[in-house]
């Protein structure tokens, strides 16, 4: 699945994942000031390469990745897939 | 005086295009004068070139004057539109350019900052993060 620089820019948004420019654009995901998952991409416009890659970083099934990709998949959403990986702590 | 020889495709159309069902096959006949009978020749085209790029490639250092590679790192080297990727799939890790030298440099010059970020972040990464810098330490040293 290929996706937009657009596409990327509102998913991370929407997740609030942090960034930073450097050769590549960064982002990373934060919760309860622990780093959760680390993405980047490229800064070429248009349909972004190598998209798959993304979609592994931020640890999402190619399903959960089309659903964000569409804005079916929220913030919330989000912390709960990672929570069922292990990566983010179960609710006590 | 040499022999000439004349080459022409058999199984023509009106068209001018083989008729032949296998695209990669061209037949032709090989005329050597009136009293000769003609020979047939069969030409296989190849469609699938061998690949230029390696699917693997080992890389031995990161050019870097602190960090240095324990082990030399086995690249897997794909192909995605115009570029070319070289990624770690042990790690999640890729670099990317328009040609094999370039998706290298860059996936050294990313292990370089990332183990730079986890390094100075170590404190408050979560399990994934926490088990990536790991895997990076097994991977690179600081001298």
């Amino acid at each position: 699945m290929n996706i937009k620089v657009r596409d990327f820019e509102h998913t991370i948004q929407k997740f609030q994942l942090k960034t930073r420019n450097a050769g590549d654009r960064l982002a990373w995901f934060e919760y309860e000031g622990k780093v959760i998952t680390r993405t980047r991409r490229s800064h070429r416009r248009g349909d972004l390469p190598f998209s798959d890659k993304i979609r592994t970083q931020l640890m999402l099934n190619e399903e959960e990745f089309r659903r964000a990709i569409q804005c079916h998949l929220s913030k919330e959403d989000y912390i709960e897939i990672l929570r069922k990986k292990g990566l983010i702590p179960p609710l006590t | 005086m040499p022999e000439v020889l004349e080459l022409e495709p058999v199984q023509m159309s009106q068209a001018g295009e083989r008729r032949s069902p296998d695209p990669d096959l061209e037949r032709l006949k090989l005329s050597r004068g009136t009293h000769e009978p003609p020979i047939s020749v069969e030409i296989h085209h190849e469609t699938s070139l061998p690949r230029a790029t390696p699917e693997r490639l080992i890389v031995g250092n990161l050019n870097h004057p602190h960090l240095w590679l324990r082990i030399p790192i086995t690249v897997s080297i794909t192909r995605d539109e115009s570029l070319l990727i070289a990624s770690i799939p042990e790690i999640d890790e890729f670099g990317y350019g328009p040609h094999l030298t370039a998706a290298v440099e860059d996936l050294r010059q990313t292990l370089i900052e990332l183990f730079q970020t986890l390094k100075s972040e170590q404190a408050r990464l979560g399990p994934g993060m926490l088990q990536l810098w790991n895997q990076l330490q097994e991977l690179i040293e600081e001298r």
